[in-house]
């Protein structure tokens, strides 16, 4: 939402969020979004998946849950690695 | 003793028949943002290094700024309900629940409608 408002507001306003973003605390949020997001995402998926009653029993579950683990660190890798491409 | 009907106690105390309206709004929002967020972080890498111009004219194309403006409004609307189930179970006194619950509607108000407003300004000008 910071970005977007940034990014309606102007140049000036837009390469300062650029600053702040490439700065320690910028970047730190934004992989902690990315972590949080991906989590949440994930166990979202098979939260869904419960409400339609599919993976309800114990050994499912236990499967979905560290399927998700697996997934978590796998895709939030994925992302970081891709976000830091590049990137200075 | 009372002297009201079974019936009219039911009545009068029985449910609103709106007590899924939350659990719904929950599951359409998470159904609709699935996607949505695949297709924000994957427009966030695309636009990565590409500078202020290039990413205004992205962020005008009608169908992006419309996906845009469907996860921002999903999203605060999910995050809101996501609180709200959040202080409900766990804010005990109720003068800090109902501050606590108004607050969050009112920023996830303000959030979208910031969003919205910025995302319309990018593509209108």
């Amino acid at each position: 939402m910071l970005g977007l408002l940034a990014l309606a507001d102007g140049l000036n306003s837009w390469n300062a969020f650029r600053q702040h973003c490439a700065n320690w605390y910028g970047t730190g949020i934004i992989i902690l979004f990315t972590l949080t997001l991906v989590y949440h995402w994930l166990n979202g998926l098979r939260h869904l998946g419960w409400d339609s009653g599919q993976g309800l029993d114990i050994k499912q579950t236990y499967f979905t849950g560290k399927l998700v683990i697996v997934l978590f660190v796998a895709l939030s890798a994925l992302i970081i690695w891709l976000g830091m491409r590049g990137a200075t | 003793m009372s002297l009201r009907s079974p019936l009219g106690r039911v009545r009068g105390l029985g449910s609103a028949k709106e007590g899924v309206g939350h659990w719904w709004a929950q599951r359409v929002t998470a159904i609709a943002l699935a996607p949505l967020s695949i297709f924000f972080v994957g427009l966030v890498i695309y636009l990565m290094n590409d500078d202020f111009s290039t990413i205004r004219l992205t962020l005008a194309n009608p169908f992006i700024a419309i996906l845009l403006m469907s996860f921002v409004v999903c999203l605060f609307y999910h995050g809101q309900l996501g609180l709200q189930t959040i202080i409900e179970d766990y804010v005990h006194v109720r003068s800090a629940e109902v501050t606590l619950l108004l607050l969050v509607k009112f920023a996830a108000f303000l959030g979208a409608l910031a969003s919205v407003l910025a995302l319309a300004r990018i593509a209108l000008t």
